[in-house]
């Protein structure tokens, strides 16, 4: 899900970059001192998951997380995708660090919208309707970040369309699998540690 | 002359005009014929992987020629095993490329010599750069680099705010 350099032109990126630094200083802003340590947590997490290849027909691919960092962290998504970002181009060289700003909004964007669309209904609903809300937030989850990749790709070049397109069919089954992963996820913190789905505390 | 003999002219000249559309005709279609031979040339053949050994299976690939860096030689998907194979025509350092979708990019730069493509030599061309995912301690190493740095920003923000 990541843009690689040399994709993006310079406004387009530029564009990433000042949506990232509002994203990421209002997401701070927002966040209490007492969540940062999570927000660290999960951006280890999320930092780490790029290197858990699921092959996927005849490709391979990895778990995004993008809606358990939005049920979990709320505002606090940005940040921790912003910095996990910045590490996995440094020091694995996944996407890039003139394209950091475009990776940053679709995936903390995305991450935010799972938590706006979907953060209280997996919160406070019977589990039927948590598993089923989670399911649909990993599959959205998913789908937004890559949608989101795949528009920066087309304001850059309109040419890039069809690998715009078939780049965003090819994460559906991704979306499938992320949406299972988050529906377990949700049933298993719920028994466990109902807490942790309370995303971090807002200013 | 006769009606006859004339008719006999007549009949001849389209017979002669027809076989030389025919001839002409077939020779066109022989120059839009394809065909192939086996060649006995070296080639290079590199297999590109995942840091979790997993290969980079049906992935784009790229090989760029020592001639021109920018515009491709030779472009398609890595077979089923992560393979890319090309056969280099020049000497010189030769460039290639296998990128996924998630933005994972492998980089081989092969060493071409002349022994190599005159196919003299065994093992001519050798790997100058390997893949650009760090791999085996090495990724150990630099996750757990990561994951530090991000609890020492964390810290670093918890002390500030």
């Amino acid at each position: 899900m990541h843009i690689s350099e040399g994709f993006l032109s310079v406004p387009v990126l530029s564009a990433g970059w000042l949506l990232a630094a509002g994203e990421v200083a209002y997401g701070l802003k927002k966040t209490e001192p007492e969540g940062i340590v999570r927000v660290a947590m999960i951006s280890s997490a999320f930092f780490l998951a790029s290197l858990i290849n699921i092959r996927v027909g005849p490709g391979a691919t990895h778990l995004s997380l993008i809606a358990p960092m939005g049920l979990l962290l709320g505002w606090g998504a940005p940040p921790a995708v912003f910095a996990a970002l910045f590490l996995q181009a440094v020091l694995f060289q996944f996407g890039g660090l003139a394209v950091l700003g475009a990776n940053t909004v679709s995936m903390g964007g995305a991450a935010l919208c799972v938590y706006i669309l979907f953060g209280k209904i997996v919160r406070d609903n019977n589990r039927g309707i948590q598993t089923i809300a989670a399911f649909a937030a990993g599959a959205f989850g998913v789908m937004m970040g890559v949608g989101m990749t795949g528009l920066w790709l087309v304001l850059s070049d309109r040419s890039l369309f069809p690998a715009a397109w078939l780049l965003v069919a090819s994460h559906l089954p991704l979306a499938v699998i992320e949406g299972i992963f988050t529906a377990f996820l949700v049933i298993f913190l719920k028994r466990t540690f109902p807490d942790v789905l309370e995303p971090v505390r807002l200013k | 002359m006769s009606g006859n003999n004339r008719r006999t002219l007549n009949t001849g000249f389209v017979v002669t005009v027809l076989g030389l559309a025919l001839f002409v005709g077939s020779g066109t279609a022989f120059a839009h014929g394809v065909g192939y031979r086996r060649l006995g040339m070296s080639a290079v053949a590199l297999e590109f992987f995942y840091s979790t050994g997993e290969s980079m299976a049906y992935q784009n690939a790229r090989v760029y020629s020592p001639k021109d860096g920018k515009a491709f030689f030779q472009s398609g998907l890595s077979d089923e095993f992560g393979r890319v194979s090309f056969v280099p025509n020049i000497q010189g350092d030769w460039r290639i490329m296998v990128k996924d979708e998630e933005g994972h990019l492998a980089e081989a730069v092969i060493t071409v010599t002349e022994e190599f493509i005159l196919g003299s030599g065994e093992v001519s061309a050798e790997t100058a750069a390997g893949s650009s995912i760090p791999m085996g301690g090495e990724l150990l190493i630099r996750a757990l680099l990561g994951v530090s740095v991000l609890f020492n920003i964390a810290a670093f923000v918890r002390k500030c705010t």
